[in-house]
């Protein structure tokens, strides 16, 4: 090793250290042994460091500078706290927005799943949904109320707990019902009210189908029945958002012939 | 409210450290205040990241990077712009024969305030003899052979600037690149 690369290696080590280990280092510390010129060099280096590190150190620490410094750290949970609950809240808020974004954003069409214009698919569709087998969550009407208005409300309340948004139909009778349920007519829940008369020897179904899931703008709902049997008949209307399918088993011709009326009125 | 679970750690690190984090502070900065400030900052960032401290044997070089950090920041933030070269620094070695007898406080600071922060960081830590030169390679995320060659250039820059009947600070022609 030359004594320019070994001068230069020694700024790197300091007598009160064991920088001479190094393997950096090893040559220039063999250097030193052979060269008396840069030992001295080295000498004079190492007073002059230990000079520096004296007037390095020689700063004067200011007067209750470690009681400052913990009383701000006291301070610095706290500014800790609120920045979790700020950022708690921040997260929140996105998604929020997120999730009413979501529910906001226009959905594509739906595909109707009962064809509107095929009146016989809607009516089997009725059928096939009103069979017993197929009930589920069936409810019973309770037996001391008979008042249509209570009735009505009853019937509402026992919809928000199946969570089917139609109501009861206002152009049906009322009297009569003895229970509500819920079934599935083409893989979709729908409410089903169910009406007893002439002590149990004629019933009616009325499934309520939300417009949003059954596509019945083009059923022609002048001309009921819409699907026929010899003991059963397959009526349909429509009120507000929903169409109500009446599925009539069973029932004498004079009131088959006041249901289906022109006039529709079923109350 | 309570305390994190890292504070009484903390308060250790306190303890120990923090007349050694203020001259560290000072001797970048040059100011009494802002080295306060930074070693109050530092101690604030390590009671928050305590959980990164893996190894208490390693505190001093984890504060001294903070505190660096912060230094930096402030620099950025004031914008402080230097171009440092590290290639114009090459005083004689000879110099080292002309080296004060004593090397007054403040007049380090003011040769020290002429240097580079590239370089001045690892002579202040190589004088405060708490780290090796392999630890400040570490500290500055740069290979042992820059902080070598620094420390070197460093160095002689301080001789040179310190040697006696060199009370004017004019710019010698060998300092590191500042402009």
């Amino acid at each position: 090793m030359d004594c320019k690369t070994a001068q230069r290696l020694m700024e790197l080590c300091r007598s009160a250290h064991d920088d001479w280990a190094a393997p950096e280092l090893t040559g220039a510390a063999a250097h030193l042994e052979e060269c008396p010129d840069c030992l001295g060099q080295f000498r004079t280096r190492q007073a002059f460091d230990a000079r520096v590190v004296a007037a390095m150190s020689a700063v004067p620490i200011p007067e209750n500078l470690h009681d400052r410094i913990l009383h701000r750290l006291d301070r610095v949970p706290i500014v800790r706290w609120r920045r979790c609950v700020v950022a708690w809240g921040l997260a929140a808020a996105a998604v929020l927005v997120l999730a009413v974004s979501f529910a906001k954003w226009p959905k594509p069409p739906r595909e109707p799943v009962v064809a509107a214009s095929n009146a016989k698919a809607l009516g089997e569709s009725a059928v096939a949904a009103v069979d017993e087998n197929l009930l589920k969550s069936l409810v019973e009407v309770p037996a001391d109320l008979t008042d249509p208005i209570a009735l009505r409300d009853w019937s509402v309340a026992r919809l928000k707990r199946l969570r089917l948004k139609p109501t009861h139909p206002l152009r049906w009778l009322t009297t009569g019902l003895h229970a509500i349920a819920e079934t599935t007519v083409a893989n979709q829940r729908v409410a089903v009210f169910q009406y007893d008369y002439l002590d149990g020897r004629c019933s009616a179904d009325v499934i309520a189908l939300p417009h949003a899931e059954f596509d019945m703008s083009a059923l022609d709902l002048s001309r009921w029945p819409i699907y026929q049997t010899r003991n059963m008949v397959v009526i349909a209307w429509t009120e507000g958002d929903t169409t109500y399918v009446a599925v009539l088993k069973n029932w004498p011709q004079q009131d088959l012939k006041r249901v289906l009326s022109p006039t529709g009125n079923l109350t | 409210m309570g305390k994190p679970s890292g504070a009484m750690e903390v308060t250790t690190l306190v303890e120990q450290h923090y007349a050694m984090l203020y001259r560290f502070a000072y001797r970048l900065s040059g100011s009494a205040v802002d080295a306060e400030d930074l070693t109050q900052e530092t101690f604030c960032t390590a009671q928050e990241k305590i959980g990164q401290l893996r190894d208490p044997a390693s505190a001093r070089g984890w504060l001294c990077k903070i505190l660096r950090n912060h230094f930096l920041h402030r620099r950025r933030a004031n914008n402080v712009v230097t171009w440092e070269s590290l290639d114009s620094l090459e005083c004689d070695p000879e110099d080292a024969a002309d080296a004060a007898a004593e090397v007054d406080s403040e007049r380090l600071q003011a040769v020290l305030a002429d240097l580079p922060e590239a370089f001045r960081t690892p002579v202040i830590l190589f004088y405060f003899e708490e780290f090796s030169y392999r630890q400040i390679a570490d500290q500055l995320g740069v290979p042992i052979g820059t902080v070598m060659s620094r420390l070197a250039r460093a160095k002689a820059f301080l001789r040179y600037r310190l040697r006696p009947h060199c009370d004017a600070a004019p710019l010698n022609p060998a300092r590191p690149g500042v402009t």
